[in-house]
């Protein structure tokens, strides 16, 4: 089993860290709290191209198979020891599956919301959903969602309706898609449009910057401007079979009920009235609710299932006991309140003394009914105002309403107040009726006194309390009492149900709206008194929740709360929002509106709902509007994504992330055995990685390996294996004939297919020679696309499978343009075909180079996939399978140069396992007190050396470097005695042996090790911030195995054995590879051919000239030497050198393809 | 079929030079669908007789795409490939073809606006000297 280590951190070092300990065998848990891993703000002055030439590090780590990585991820906790700790690690939500995410950007197309953040100095506009960097590429490059919280307007609203999201959604336009979005919290949006009391404006942020967002207008704007209402679920419920009784049509009984069917029920409403809506048909008066809006939304409701029975009423015309023997299984009563308060004061049975809701009820519903000519109303809650403001158009006379608290005080909506007062209605503030004053049968008049606010009652409000000697008499032919209502349980004869003795309320669980009698609930009016309509629908959709909960025997309680959800901190300077107007409702002019009960507003016109959606600040960033979720055809899009506890079990930690713990720090260097980096090296990407690679190899050393085998990882990034196992080609039925090539069509859920036309393209491939089968695929780089991929060329007897897809090469190495999903394709298909079916894949990149830059030019870019994809075919029938060379690598180090890192490099590898040998260089110098330091530390290490009986051999007279990489021998000749030493890998310090092997620049034989050395390898490891060399070892690997590091006896002793420690970690990682084989890209060289010119031994520092027995020189390399660059071939005259992937025949077969010269089929030139 | 403007060969070194195609798509830049990539590994790999077919197979200009003067991942001194280039323009011109139909383009990794802006100029001087390319 694997021994693991956990390392905390997302940088270039943490990176090399993580890679060092994989390719050594050792599980890794890469932790870091970015979304990304990146390049860090450790390395100072970090350009692009840094980023670009440490690419290759990063994606090898994360997508090393024994690498795991967490990315959001916070350490919170670290438990345990050394040996064996626990992390509790929290990770954030990122919303985006990494594991299906292809980056593709169809959904930050889609989102509604537009974020603008800053962006080295300046803002740039993005949106909620974006990818990691908003800059450069990102490992893992799966997008994320930017989110905060719930927005204070949702959070305000009882119906919880994702109000950002609607606005965010009409200011692109979205009129329909807004309103399904209200329609999947609740309905009846045409209604709320009008008479919600919009709790949301009241909270809403943009009220810092001018005014609240006109949200009720857009409510409204969508549910009358969409196509139709569509109630029911994208996703159909199970249909249910128990009844359920919904006492009561107002808005808490349609609600419940149009909730109840969108969960499968089908339930039943009684109402007692012939028309169906409760309040919203008799208590609201037209000009604010057109009967045609209610009818709208009534019979939508209908649609979806809900059964409305008018005309009935419960306890007189049917009773409980009835709806139970047949078979109702719950009850919802939501009667609202029919018992009108009364004044209690002398004279209000005159006549001429009538409540609001009569008043409304047959001015709305009735024809020829007349009002006074002047008219009071007293109360001042929205039916008192509607009483007013009906009454007003119902005759000629004057209005006025009494309320005996202050404007402030007033419940009625702000808005309808201001539309009365300029309708010509007085409000008498501070003004309450002491007496209906009469001549005995009717109404004359109305005395009254002036009040005034006196102390907080238990309601929260200041009591009013009469000014003494302040009575008056306004003289008045008509009294509309509207002082609110009470429910009347007495009619529904239900045995039994409590009530709240004062109001007459059901008594509930308000959590539950659960009665004391079990199944029947109770919710809207008739348990909360007087109210309105977004509060009674949602009481309607508690009670259904209840129900649904209740019939399935289910718990209750169990997640819930009645509690709202807490609003996010918004900054709103942050938003950096310039002042706009908000909206104004157009309306009808004052003057016509008198004897009409048209509706008074007419709604906003498209462009100003549009301006006014844009004037949301966007406070949650993200508006939960689904568009991406819509967008993304992979199903990547997951909001459901919440925060998650991990632990992680490790047996060794290396921290990178130090100084970002900031106030925790203090309980984590209390565990003094994690691995700590400390001081970060500014500016030198070098030293960083070197002080990362030694800090793996102490871990790694700590973990006490010793006399483990470490086994070989496959790079999963690798050149498929099958090349290396020619016997599997045979074994295998149907990989035979290489000619049978089958063309694969990646969609990218969408991105390349919207672009390019795949019916043209799969006809054309499919006219051409060796093309035995064509197939689309959603998504290459998946394990269902791999398997999808296999199973066709199985069926196809495929040989080959040439993949056009966002892939470019089966090559063994990671270029800069690599990405991670690139890697993951390969990976899949090396798993499911290449491997285990030994068939090769050919990539084509049809989506960067093709349907993402010639977006703009559909026909043009599908002329030119088929185009490349022709000339893929082309160059898959060009490769030649040559068999790959192997070679084992010895598992001995040789160390030349015993200064301060030869030291440490030999104590870290014999701690690994592993055995060295070390030969000392001359004295170079005489080291004096002055290097006391380096003298200390130096004999330490010996002494540390001895204690494992490694004696350090001194540099012999004469020194012969033999072999090949993997396998040197060096031949070390003493005066009484001759050493062979064996290396596997050779780590060597030129500054300890420089003056010693090469003095004054000896010309240096061709095919030696020193060769090999000192023209490329001059770059020692611990060097400079833009060294080819490193940079090339991370895109393709270690070719020589010989390390070099630099050694300066001024620098600080730790840095040298630092140093040292790393060239340690890069030789033990490139000996646990086991076993060397040659690269894809590597040439052959034909002897036959070779006239032995030398030309491409002048450029090449790893071909060598040997003379044959013949007598002719001819060219010759070392295959594990030789990095694939393929100038060789360039130069030379007679053709001897070839390069399997990219011979001058394929290249040319590619040039005819590509230049549309190869085929004339399909008719096309 | 009409091909919509010159047809344009670009030899791209599989390091920068590719680095610049693929940040310019991932950027949203385009350029005409004509341009045509031919990916090696190092434009050292690239020799006159490459150029020349491409131009025999009827392109109407050849780019060749690569590294910085001192960036080249394999470190191949650059004079190599400038050797060739200058070598290939001699044959163009002996051959009567102009020598502005092949460019050696040396960016920075990643820059894709630079090689879009490049090739886009690139288009525009051979189809001015040469409108039939155009088209």
């Amino acid at each position: 089993m694997a021994r693991r280590v956990a390392v905390i951190g997302g940088d270039a070092g943490a990176a090399q860290a993580a890679l060092s300990l994989a390719e050594m065998g050792v599980e890794v848990a890469l932790v870091t709290s970015a979304t990304s891993l990146g390049l860090d703000n450790s390395v100072s002055n970090t350009s692009s191209q840094d980023m670009l030439h440490i690419w290759p590090l990063l994606l090898r780590a994360a997508s090393h198979p024994l690498v795991s990585l967490h990315t959001s991820s916070q350490v919170e906790a670290i438990k345990g020891k050394q040996g064996k700790f626990t992390l509790s690690i929290v990770r954030q939500p990122r919303y985006v599956r990494e594991d299906l995410c292809t980056s593709c950007g169809r959904c930050s197309e889609a989102c509604s919301v537009k974020i603008r953040s800053p962006l080295e100095g300046h803002k740039i506009v993005h949106s909620a959903i974006h990818a990691p960097f908003l800059d450069a590429k990102a490992i893992p490059s799966a997008y994320y969602i930017e989110k905060n919280g719930v927005a204070p307007c949702r959070a305000a609203c009882p119906l919880g309706i994702k109000v950002q999201g609607f606005i965010s959604l009409l200011s692109r336009g979205k009129v329909d898609e807004a309103l399904s979005l209200i329609n999947e919290a609740a309905p009846l949006a045409g209604i709320l449009g009008r008479v919600c009391t919009h709790a949301c404006e009241n909270s809403c942020k943009r009220a810092e910057v001018d005014e609240p967002v006109f949200i009720q207008a857009l409510h409204r704007y969508a549910a009358d401007n969409a196509s139709g209402i569509r109630y029911s679920r994208k996703a159909p419920a199970t249909p249910r079979k128990e009844k359920v009784a919904i006492i009561g049509s107002g808005p808490a009984g349609l609600t419940a009920g149009w909730e109840l069917a969108r969960r499968g029920y089908v339930p039943t409403i009684f109402e007692s009235h012939a028309v169906a809506g409760g309040m919203l048909a008799t208590g609201i008066p037209r000009f604010r609710l057109p009967r045609e809006v209610r009818e709208r939304e009534v019979e939508a409701i209908k649609a979806i299932g809900v059964d409305i029975k008018t005309g009935i009423t419960v306890g007189r015309d049917v009773t409980l006991s009835d709806l139970k023997a047949r078979e109702f299984k719950a009850f919802f009563i939501a009667i609202g309140g029919q018992k009108n308060n009364k004044l209690d004061i002398p004279g209000e049975d005159l006549d001429g003394v009538v409540d609001g809701i009569s008043l409304l009820f047959a001015l709305n519903q009735k024809v020829g009914v007349s009002v006074g000519s002047n008219i009071v109303v007293i109360g001042g809650g929205n039916s008192a105002v509607d009483s007013a403001r009906t009454a007003k158009r119902g005759g000629k006379g004057t209005v006025r309403i009494l309320y005996r608290r202050t404007a402030d005080e007033i419940t009625a909506v702000k808005e309808d107040i201001e539309e009365a007062v300029k309708e010509g209605i007085t409000i008498e503030y501070l003004t309450a009726p002491v007496e209906i004053l009469g001549d005995g049968n009717k109404v004359t008049g109305i005395r009254c006194q002036r009040m005034r606010l006196g102390d907080m009652g238990e309601d929260g409000r200041r009591r009013p309390e009469p000014i003494p000697g302040s009575e008056f008499v306004i003289d008045t032919d008509q009294v509309v009492v509207a002082i609110g209502q009470r429910p009347d349980t007495s009619l529904l004869n239900i045995k039994g149900l409590k009530t709240v003795s004062d109001d007459g309320t059901i008594k509930v669980d308000p959590l539950t709206l659960e009665t004391n009698i079990l199944g029947v609930f109770a919710g809207g009016d008739c348990i909360m008194g007087p109210n309105n309509v977004v509060e009674a629908m949602a009481a309607g959709l508690r009670a259904a929740e209840s129900i649904d909960r209740y019939l399935r025997g289910h718990d209750l309680r169990k997640g819930r709360s009645v509690e709202k959800p807490r609003a996010a901190e918004v900054d709103v300077q942050e938003r950096e929002a310039s002042r706009h107007k908000r909206a104004h409702m157009p309306a009808i002019q004052y003057s016509k509106r008198m004897g009409s009960f048209e509706e008074t507003s007419s709604g906003l016109p498209r462009d100003v709902a549009e301006r006014e959606a844009g004037r949301c600040l966007n406070c949650a960033l993200c508006s939960e509007c689904l568009e991406c979720e819509e967008a993304c055809e992979l199903g990547a899009v997951f909001h459901k994504d919440e925060i998650k506890n991990i632990e992680i079990e490790a047996e060794a930690i290396i921290d990178f992330a130090y100084e970002d713990w900031g106030e925790t720090t203090t309980r984590r260097s209390t565990k003094p055995e994690i691995f700590t980096v400390k001081t970060r090296d500014n500016g030198n990407l070098g030293n960083w990685l070197a002080q990362a690679s030694a800090i793996a190899m102490e871990a790694a050393a700590s973990l006490k390996l010793k006399e483990e085998v470490y086994p070989a990882e496959p790079d999963t990034t690798g050149e498929p294996d099958a090349q290396s196992e020619p016997q599997s080609l045979e074994a295998t039925p149907g990989s035979s004939d290489r000619g049978r090539i089958g063309l694969v069509l990646c969609s990218c859920g969408g991105s390349i297919s919207s672009v390019i036309d795949f019916e043209q393209v799969l006809r054309e491939i499919e006219l051409l020679p060796n093309i035995y089968s064509v197939q689309e695929v959603a998504q290459a780089c998946s394990e269902e696309g791999a398997r999808q991929i296999a199973a066709k060329a199985a069926e196809s007897k495929l040989g080959q499978v040439v993949l056009a897809a966002c892939r470019c090469c089966n090559l063994d190495q990671i270029c800069y343009s690599c990405t991670d999903r690139r890697v993951r394709c390969q990976h899949y298909l090396n798993d499911g075909l290449i491997s285990s079916c030994g068939i090769p894949v050919e990539f084509v990149n049809i989506r960067e180079q093709c349907a993402w830059v010639h977006k703009d030019d559909p026909t043009g870019a599908t002329r030119k996939a088929i185009e490349i994809i022709t000339a893929g075919v082309a160059r898959a029938k060009g490769t030649t399978t040559s068999a790959r060379e192997e070679r084992s690598l010895e598992s001995n180090i040789l160390i030349l140069g015993a200064g301060l890192p030869g030291l440490a490099a030999a104590n870290a590898l014999l701690s690994m396992g592993y055995s060295a040998a070390v030969v000392s260089g001359p004295e170079a110098e005489k080291l004096t007190k002055k290097h006391s330091k380096y003298l200390d530390k130096r004999s330490s290490l010996v002494k540390q050396l001895e204690e494992q009986s490694i004696h350090i051999m001194s540099w012999p007279q004469d020194m012969e470097l033999e072999g090949l990489a993997g396998d040197f021998e060096a031949v070390l000749k003493y005066p009484t005695q001759t050493n062979h030493v064996r290396a596997g890998a050779v780590i060597i310090d030129p500054g300890e042996i420089a003056a010693e092997v090469l003095p004054e620049n000896a010309a240096i034989p061709k095919g030696s090790l020193l060769s090999l050395i000192f023209p490329r390898e001059t770059h020692p490891i611990g060097m400079g911030d833009t060294d080819p060399a490193m940079f090339r070892k991370f895109s393709i690997r270690e070719t020589s195995g010989i390390f070099v590091v630099s050694s300066d006896k001024a620098e600080p002793p730790e840095e040298q054995v630092v140093k040292g420690t790393a060239a340690a970690a890069r030789a033990a990682a490139y000996l646990a590879q086991g076993i060397l084989s040659s690269r894809a890209t590597a040439i052959v060289i034909d002897s036959k051919l070779c006239r032995g010119c030398g030309d491409c031994a002048a450029i090449c520092p790893y071909i060598e000239m040997r003379a044959e027995s013949s007598g002719a020189a001819s060219a010759h390399v070392d295959w594990a030497l030789c990095l694939g660059c393929g100038a060789c071939i360039a130069r030379c005259p007679t053709g001897a050198i070839f390069q399997p992937v990219q011979s001058d025949k394929q290249i040319t077969s590619m040039l005819e393809a590509l230049l549309g010269t190869t085929y004339s089929a399909s008719g096309v030139t | 079929m009409n091909k919509p403007g010159a047809s344009i060969v670009v030899f791209a070194c599989n390091w920068d030079g590719l680095s610049c195609i693929e940040v310019a798509a991932q950027k949203g830049l385009s350029y005409p669908a004509s341009v045509k990539i031919v990916r090696v590994s190092c434009l050292s790999r690239v020799h006159s007789g490459l150029i020349l077919k491409a131009f025999e197979l009827g392109a109407n200009g050849v780019m060749l795409l690569g590294c910085s003067r001192s960036g080249c991942h394999f470190e191949i001194e650059s004079g190599l490939i400038e050797q060739e280039y200058e070598k290939t323009r001699n044959i163009l011109g002996l051959l009567g073809l102009r020598e502005k139909k092949l460019a050696l383009i040396r960016l920075p990794g990643g820059d894709g606006p630079g090689f879009v802006k490049q090739v886009n100029d690139f288009i525009a001087g051979i189809e001015q000297t040469e409108p039939a390319a155009a088209q």
